[in-house]
């Protein structure tokens, strides 16, 4: 079966998945690296490593950006795509890979932890993010998806001499992998009922009209749940608070945001491509045939609207009573998976471009917030719950501020980027008609603001009842800091510039064939 | 188009912002140049509003001096500002009155004076800008901007329990500022549908078609966010709460303008925008209102605190003009946009005597007071006057809105002019009560005698208050003639049935107010 | 017969994996697996997949499951260490959710239509041979996957690593 059409050609590899081709390679170099840098100092070895790996990063976001981005619809392979739908999140994921690994510079130094792993499994956590969004294969899904996962467990559980660490990354790995098996178990039922494991051609599959509904939405629950594990979404929310609130705060920043993008990015690619494709397979809008296309949305639209609303309400409302600040901002998170849900739902354009930029946003604004957790912290757990954040206002001004901009931006009010993407995917969803969950949802985001402006309150409206120490400042999370804060006032106020990068992505969706 | 004034008049106060970010504070050198920074920008930002002035011709309804930028061209939102008869005087009222609160504060922030002025002046950008934007989304991003800054102000320089007023005030006005939002979206899609054009420009959103229903909700979420805001009856409880800790300035800011958003947005966003669901609900709101001026009264009577008592004045005043509005009769209109300026001026000034004995004496419960004409005879004496002014004592301003509200009133429901009237007396009954309990009588507190009268930097910054309360209740023509035909306009958007006053009544009633001399007779025509 | 043969491999199969989990000496779970690792061969067999289950005894059967139980003797796990759930309260939501969760398996599993092969029927798979089949389908077309899979290897190599790796605190 000498397939020429399948033969293995690398330069088109280099063409399509050049990212994950530089981040495979760099991280590959990296473990030599750590080899020739072990009789060094540890100082000098943690510095360079970490700077190796921003360079890395940078060098695959210029890469995408700039070669990737232009091309479109080609398929490597049957597995991977080249659109720009996958490059614009792989540029997300890059980023808050980025934004970490300039962190992760001074937290490892801060907290005493000078590993090479650490960055190495960070480069191929991305890789695997990267891979997953690009994969057009279920198969390569679940491959890559493991590859994402299997690097973030253990980096969770890279405090070792932390309980918290070990016990959250515990729990992430077995019900992680208990999401894994859901999903492996649904992407069995659509292979043995189409027959295909490629998602476009499962809709052509679908459009054809001919299966039987059931085993179709049972594989895709499966699929949803083990994605929804992924993005954090209530009912699959259970492991958020305690890995959070255990993995080391950079990590944390990463997880939240890339992982997020990642699960979030792979899911509407297999909902708009797969399930209930947007466009028919000539690449050209064919009503005929959408409408055929979209007989499931009756199912999982209903689903999906529970789901959203109840992450909305069950996020927010017991991220109040957290004591902790990296668990109120775990169930922030599950919050936001509950509003980008939102745009999903809407299921057009809107939503989608409403989506991609929240992802964007949220990663700069994430990041940002657990980097000046990681800063106030010195060392993980020494200061992390509420109560030392009383006054610190006039300890560590600009600290303080950047970390009000950050949970002002995740409140959601203007002018920030957090605003802008709210708006974006509500007014999504209020253009299909989804009132009530638009005014539900908007009311939750009051419940949150609450929660966001307790810890500036107690920051500037409290005296400080407990010295907190911060540890020493690296200039690299500064930079990173001053970055992602410039990104969020910058988006609240132009966004335009990014929401119509991620219009032409979320087009290019409907050319995936 | 020249120059483009209004963004000009928007973000000055920014600029003082980068200024005086500049300076260190340690020094009480650099809280001084801090605060005269402040003061600089917000009498600049004052004085490019007086050329608006110029610039406004009061015989056009519609909008003018327009600016229009696209901001983000896919949703078809736009950077657009304008000004009509009623955002004119409001956004002279902001830049008049925040130089004046600036002075205010001259002693009374000492701490963390730099973040005090910061917030101030951002928070005067965001009001200038939602009373000037255009753009439905503008609006809103102005609108919500305000919230941080107040915010802050209320909870860092608040009294005790200013944690939980801050929060209070967050929270009511957010959430009615959100469903807003939500509505907002709908109604721009609303319009999209019907002329397949995505824009939030308000002035092609007027007159959207739409289904009543949605109409009536779409109202309704609308008149929720002002109404918090307003406050209107039973939506008022943050009011008192924010205004007793706020710091002195904070409630200047606070019912001098922040109140006249939410009037403002049922004049320029919710009756225009909905008027089938501003009729529906008018009955409604019209006996809140009169519940609320009522309501306010009683409830001022009994207060011990002496800015407690103005708050909930401020809820009796704010019906009046709710009232006025709804009348939806010129009179009444105008009456409600003059009325809206008086509260400024008045309960600003209230608010900032109260702040200048609290300075003194750390306490602004009435007993603690009695008798102190005699010691402080130049601030007894302003303070009477605002209280007159408040009360609608005839040649002072207060009297000028509130006839007119209730001349404007008369004519259409006799029996909400008869309730509306009895908060006048109401009115005159606490605010008189409480100047006799503080100002004459005995000395009976020893503590007092020690009391310092106002010095040269207080009587300044009182002085123009002064001037205007005489100016609008002497000449309120100067002040009307502005409006006319911005109101008429108004009236004409809102009005759902055939329009019931004879145009020759307008006229009439119009010489009256021009001589100045409105005389009971005329009033029962 | 084949029927047959299935359910008993099945449901040993999932008989011995629950036992696995509930065991409570850690190599009589190792040995139980090797039992398992031989029944899932066996469900190979009956697919017609030869080589896969010839793979499944020799990989699993032979040499990964020598190394847990190297692992085992080297750590010399006696006390089972106890961790209390993570969800405390909840035993019969968590019941119900299984239940239910059974259900839209076994509702899906019902409702199951075969949907159109792909190019290696069981004819062709007997005429060419599952080995031949098999290799030139991981080469060719699932030639990136599979080399992918490799980076699951090293990436769990890496973390094992890095989280069994003693802390070298000085410096």
């Amino acid at each position: 079966m000498n397939n020429i059409n399948m033969s293995f050609d690398l330069y088109h590899l280099w063409q399509v998945c050049g990212g994950q081709l530089i981040l495979i390679v760099a991280g590959l170099l990296l473990i030599l690296v750590d080899i020739i840098l072990m009789e060094k100092d540890q100082e000098i070895r943690g510095r360079w490593m970490g700077w190796l790996t921003v360079f890395i990063f940078a060098a695959t976001i210029g890469h995408l950006a700039c070669r990737e981005w232009d091309l479109h619809d080609t398929i490597f392979m049957n597995v991977f795509s080249a659109d720009k739908y996958s490059i614009f999140i792989s540029i997300v994921m890059t980023c808050a890979g980025l934004l970490a690994a300039m962190m992760s510079i001074g937290y490892l130094r801060n907290n005493g932890l000078v590993r090479g792993e650490y960055y190495i499994l960070l480069v191929f956590a991305v890789a695997g993010a990267i891979g997953l969004i690009q994969s057009v294969d279920l198969l390569m899904m679940f491959i890559t998806l493991e590859v994402m996962s299997l690097a973030i467990y253990a980096l969770a559980a890279f405090l070792k001499d932390s309980s918290y660490s070990q016990e959250g990354a515990f729990k992430y790995f077995l019900l992680g992998s208990f999401g894994s098996a859901l999903f492996l178990f649904g992407v069995a039922i659509i292979y043995g009922t189409t027959g295909t494991l490629n998602i476009t051609q499962m809709a052509q599959y679908i459009s054809g009209g001919s299966y039987s509904t059931l085993p179709i939405l049972v594989a895709f629950a499966m699929i949803m749940a083990g994605f929804f594990f992924k993005m954090a979404m209530v009912p699959f929310h259970m492991w958020t608070p305690d890995v959070y609130e255990g993995a080391p705060s950079v990590i944390t920043g990463f997880m939240a945001t890339a992982v997020k993008a990642a699960a979030f990015g792979v899911f509407m690619k297999v909902l708009f491509v797969g399930f209930t494709p947007i466009l028919a397979s000539s690449g050209q809008p064919d009503f005929a045939a959408t409408v055929n296309l979209s007989a499931l949305g009756p199912y999982w639209k209903p689903v999906i609207w529970w789901l959203a609303l109840l992450s909305m309400f069950i996020g927010n409302l017991i991220a109040v009573s957290q004591s902790n600040i990296k668990r109120m901002l775990a169930y922030s998170s599950i919050a936001h998976a509950g509003y980008m849900a939102v745009g999903i739902i809407a299921a057009n354009g809107e939503g989608r471009m409403g989506v991609l930029f929240y992802l964007f946003a949220y990663t700069l604004m994430n990041i940002g917030a657990f980097g000046v957790v990681y800063l106030i912290d010195g060392m993980e757990r020494k200061a992390q719950d509420l109560e030392d954040y009383r006054g610190l206002g006039y300890i560590y001004p600009s600290l303080s501020f950047l970390l009000s901009l950050f949970l002002v931006a995740m409140a959601g009010l203007p002018p920030t980027a957090g605003f802008i993407a709210k708006f974006y995917v509500f007014a999504a969803a209020i253009k299909e008609g989804y009132f009530l969950l638009a005014a539900l949802g908007v009311l939750t985001s009051v419940i949150g603001a609450y929660y966001y402006l307790r810890v500036i309150y107690l920051m500037y409206m409290k005296e400080k009842v407990k010295d907190v120490e911060r540890g020493p400042i690296a200039a690299p999370t500064v930079v990173a800091l001053v970055i992602a804060a410039l990104g969020v006032v910058y988006l609240g106020l132009l966004p335009e510039n990014l929401a119509s990068v991620a219009n032409l992505a979320q087009q290019s969706l409907a050319m995936i064939f | 188009m020249n120059a483009p004034i209004l963004t000009y008049v928007t973000f000055l106060p920014l600029l003082g912002v980068i200024f005086i970010m500049a300076v260190p504070q340690r020094s009480e050198a650099g809280k001084n140049v801090i605060r005269a920074i402040a003061l600089v920008a917000s009498l600049f930002t004052f004085l490019a509003s007086l050329r608006i002035y110029h610039a406004f011709d009061a015989s056009i309804g519609a909008f003018q001096l327009l600016e229009d930028h696209v901001w983000i061209p896919s949703y078809g939102i736009h950077y657009k500002l304008g000004i009509d008869g009623l955002s004119f005087w409001l956004i002279l009222l902001t830049t008049f009155l925040t130089p004046l609160t600036i002075l205010s504060t001259w002693r009374a922030i000492d701490k963390r004076v730099k973040e005090f002025q910061v917030a101030l002046l951002v928070l005067e950008t965001a009001m200038l800008g939602t009373f000037v934007a255009l753009d439905l989304f503008l609006f809103y991003v102005f609108w919500e901007l305000m919230l941080i800054p107040m915010y802050l102000i209320i909870g860092v320089w608040g009294g005790e329990r200013r944690i939980y007023a801050a929060i209070k005030f967050f929270l009511y006005t957010a959430v009615g500022s959100l469903l807003m939002l939500v509505c907002i979206i709908g109604l721009v899609y609303f319009h999209n549908e019907h002329t397949g054009h995505l824009t939030f420009d308000l002035l092609q959103l007027y007159g959207t078609s739409m289904p009543r229903i949605y109409e009536i909700l779409f109202f309704a979420a609308f008149a929720l966010a002002f109404a918090i805001k307003v406050p209107m009856f039973p939506l008022h409880t943050w009011l008192p709460d924010a205004h007793v800790e706020a710091p002195t300035a904070g409630s200047v800011i606070l019912a001098g303008i922040l109140l006249k958003m939410g009037t403002y947005g049922f004049f320029r966003f919710a009756m225009p925008l909905f008027p089938q669901g501003s009729a529906y609900f008018a009955p409604l709101i019209i006996v809140l209102s009169i519940i609320g001026i009522i309501y306010g009264a009683l409830v001022a009577m009994v207060q011990p605190d002496i800015k407690k008592l103005v708050a909930y004045s401020s809820v009796s005043h704010l019906g009046y003009c709710m009232l006025g509005l709804y009348v939806l009769t010129r009179q009444g209109v105008e009456g409600s946009v003059l009325q809206m300026i008086n509260h400024g001026i008045s309960t600003g000034a209230l608010f900032l005597l109260v702040g200048i004995v609290y300075e003194r004496r750390h306490t602004r419960l009435i007993k603690e007071y009695g008798g102190i004409a005699r010691i402080v005879p130049i601030y007894s004496t302003i303070f009477l006057i605002v209280t007159l002014s408040s009360i609608g004592f005839p040649t002072t301003n207060g009297f000028i809105g509130e006839f007119l509200i209730l001349l404007g009133a008369f004519k259409v429901n006799k029996i909400a002019a008869v309730f509306a009237a009895t908060g006048v007396i109401l009115g005159a009954v606490y605010m008189l009560w409480m100047v006799q309990r503080v100002f004459y009588g005995q000395v009976k507190n020893p503590k007092n005698l020690a009391l310092k009268d106002m010095n040269l930097r207080e009587v300044a910054y009182m002085l123009p208050l002064l001037v205007l309360i005489f100016w609008i209740g002497l000449y309120p023509n100067f002040f009307l003639k502005k409006m006319h035909s911005s109101v008429e306009h108004f009236i004409n958007q809102v009005k759902v049935e055939d329009v019931q006053e004879q145009p020759h009544n307008f006229a009439a009633a119009n010489n009256i107010l021009q001589l100045g001399e409105v005389t009971v007779l005329k009033v029962k025509e | 017969m084949v029927q047959l043969l299935f359910f008993y491999f099945a449901l040993v199969v999932i008989g011995l994996g629950l036992r696995i989990v509930t065991c409570k000496n850690p190599v009589h779970s190792v040995l139980l697996m090797l039992l398992l690792f031989f029944h899932m061969a066996g469900l190979y067999l009956l697919l017609n997949a030869e080589f896969l289950a010839a793979v499944q005894v020799i990989v699993y059967a032979g040499a990964i499951l020598v190394l847990y139980l190297f692992v085992l003797f080297l750590v010399n796990l006696r006390e089972e260490i106890k961790m209390s759930p993570f969800v405390q309260k909840g035993k019969w939501a968590g019941l119900v959710a299984a239940l239910a969760l059974l259900i839209t398996f076994l509702r899906g599993v019902f409702n199951f239509t075969l949907g159109p092969h792909g190019q290696y029927t069981i004819e062709k798979v007997q005429q060419i041979t599952h080995t031949k089949a098999m290799g030139e389908a991981i080469y060719t077309t699932y030639i990136l996957p599979f080399e992918i899979a490799g980076l699951i290897l090293l990436v769990a190599v890496i973390g094992g690593l890095a989280l069994a790796k003693k802390e070298d605190k000085g410096a």
